[in-house]
């Protein structure tokens, strides 16, 4: 599983606020907001295969993948 | 007494009674589109669909019953679209009592899905937007309870079909409903619910009135409708969740404290795909429905669901800034800044008035950009608009940045982690005369005189049907 997310940057430098999951069994990736990277999150559910998988351990890699 | 079937029966011209088979997985949406595209909004009705099992539905589907502003306006009983602002602030704060009736007498009652047989499966739920996970209730008004005072409230709130009998509902962290849903949840409760679709769109508008809290919204759904709202209590919750009798279904069951699902990604109102995130679940105990019951959807991010949304909060925004500025005259939230922009139109406003109106326009939480205006220009033309930013306009001078107030966090441009928003008000009106009664010390509009211009549509009228550039 791979997570995009953008840099952190200083505030008059435009960064776009939403982290990018790759389902892990299918490969597709889809929008997740903060709460779903959270320790306590339910799992993150696939939209195209339905495969559900967790996130919460997962560090987001900042800038590109 | 009003209901969708009566109000479909009543704008039969506006129905177009799709005569042929659809598929609820994107292609009423993809019709949508088209048409919003294309500027024309028919009230669309599906009889040729499948339900969630594959097989052909029963229960037609309706969308589109209000991407008409001038459609819907009439179902309010406003003789004028442009009115709804101040139609709307009076009419909300009417509340009328709901009548409450017997089951045998309530429609939605008519039939009665218990046990397996409550299976959502047998609705024909649309799949709206690529990239969503499945069928969505879009039009389900969820209606829960304050344990502490008995009071009741409604909202609106999208659900995922997970299963037959347990889908998600997403009460937003702000909302009513979710203070009700905390409160079972703190005392380890399932939280009751009972989710109603389709009904007249007076009553849907009536129900989305901004309440205090706890406050039914039964009463201003009254309001609205300009009668009492009648009500049944639900098979499962009994008195203390009562049920419009004149919906089309009811869902009845439970949220079991705790739990959570991933929910989306969703097509919301802003126009983009918004992201997963946590939602309670909802397990269902039973379903009822009229016995020629129809499925209303809302085409999310359309203006099916923007134009109703934006009109009852015109009337909002009419209030608020009408409490500071007495020259407003007129509000439009139009449906091409989706909810963040508001135009407000006033009449000879004293030195300072135009400021103070977008101010309190802007702590209006949904709003992000607001345009005053003076009364020579049409709020209802975004042309006209523009015309006024282009001409009257000094930005250091004419424009208020405001950053820090609360704002949507569905807007795609937030900042990620910011939890408030930086919002603009713009000052487009003429600088007041120099003394009263004198002109405005600015360049006069340039016309024609009206005697050349009834001249002018006359001769236009001759030229019949033509085939001239649109561009
Ligand atoms: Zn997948």
């Amino acid at each position: 599983m791979r997570i995009v997310k953008d840099n952190v940057g200083a505030s008059w430098e435009k960064r776009g606020n939403t982290a990018w999951l790759e389902c892990p069994a299918c490969r597709n990736w889809f929008p997740v907001g903060p709460v779903m990277l959270r320790a306590e999150a339910p799992a993150a559910h696939c939209p195209q295969c339905h495969h559900e998988f967790n996130t919460a351990a997962r560090e987001p890699r900042s800038g590109g993948e | 007494m009003s209901d969708l079937h009566r109000f479909l029966a009543e704008q039969a011209t506006a129905v177009w009674d799709i005569d042929a088979p659809v598929d609820p997985r994107h292609e009423l949406t993809a019709l949508q589109h088209e048409l919003d595209r294309a500027g024309r909004h028919p009230i669309l009705l599906a009889r040729q669909i499948r339900n969630l099992r594959g097989e052909p539905s029963g229960i037609p589907v309706v969308t589109n019953l209000t991407a008409s502003r001038t459609l819907t306006a009439r179902a309010l009983g406003i003789p004028d679209h442009r009115d709804t602002a101040r139609w709307f602030a009076t009419r909300s704060r009417a509340s009328i009592a709901p009548e409450v009736i017997a089951h045998d007498d309530a429609p939605v009652q008519q039939i009665v899905w218990r046990g397996a047989e409550a299976s959502l499966h047998r609705l024909p739920v649309l799949t709206q937007h690529s990239g969503e996970p499945g069928p969505y209730l879009t039009a389900a008004h969820a209606t829960t309870f304050d344990p502490d005072s008995g009071v009741d409230n409604t909202a609106i709130q999208r659900c995922w079909v997970q299963s037959a009998q347990r889908m998600t509902w997403f009460p937003y962290p702000t909302t009513h409903n979710m203070r009700n849903l905390r409160k079972f949840w703190d005392r380890g409760e399932p939280c009751p619910v009972a989710f109603w679709i389709g009904h007249h769109p007076a009553v849907l508008l009536g129900t989305q009135a901004k309440l205090r809290y706890p406050e039914s919204h039964w009463g201003a759904a009254g309001g609205v409708l300009g009668a009492p709202l009648r009500v049944v209590p639900s098979l499962t919750h009994g008195e203390k969740i009562m049920v419009p009798a004149d919906a089309e279904i009811v869902i009845e069951g439970f949220a079991p404290p705790g739990v959570y699902s991933a929910d989306g990604p969703f097509g919301e109102y802003t126009g983009y795909l918004g992201a997963q995130v946590q939602s309670p679940v909802f397990d269902v105990t039973c379903i009822t429905m009229r016995r020629d019951a129809i499925y209303h959807d809302y085409g999310s991010g359309l203006t099916d669901m923007l134009v109703p949304d934006n009109m009852a909060m015109e009337g909002k925004v009419y209030e608020i800034v009408k409490a500071v500025a007495p020259s407003l005259v007129n509000v439009h939230v139009p449906t091409e800044g989706r909810r963040f922009h508001a135009y407000l139109q006033l009449r000879n406003p004293g030195r300072g008035e135009a400021r103070d109106a977008l101010t309190a326009a802007l702590a209006y939480r949904r709003l992000k950009t607001v345009i005053a205006v003076d009364e020579d220009v049409d709020i209802f033309s975004p042309e006209a608009m523009l015309w006024a930013v282009a001409t009257r306009v000094q930005w250091s001078r004419d424009s208020i940045v405001i950053d820090g107030l609360s704002g949507s966090g569905l807007d795609p441009s937030i900042p990620e982690g910011a939890s408030t928003a930086s919002k603009m008000g713009i000052d487009a009106t003429l600088p007041p005369p120099p003394r009263p009664g004198a002109p405005r010390a600015v360049p006069p509009v340039a016309t024609v005189p009206e005697a050349a211009m009834r001249r002018a549509q006359a001769l236009l009228q001759t030229a019949g049907d033509t085939d001239w550039p649109a561009e």
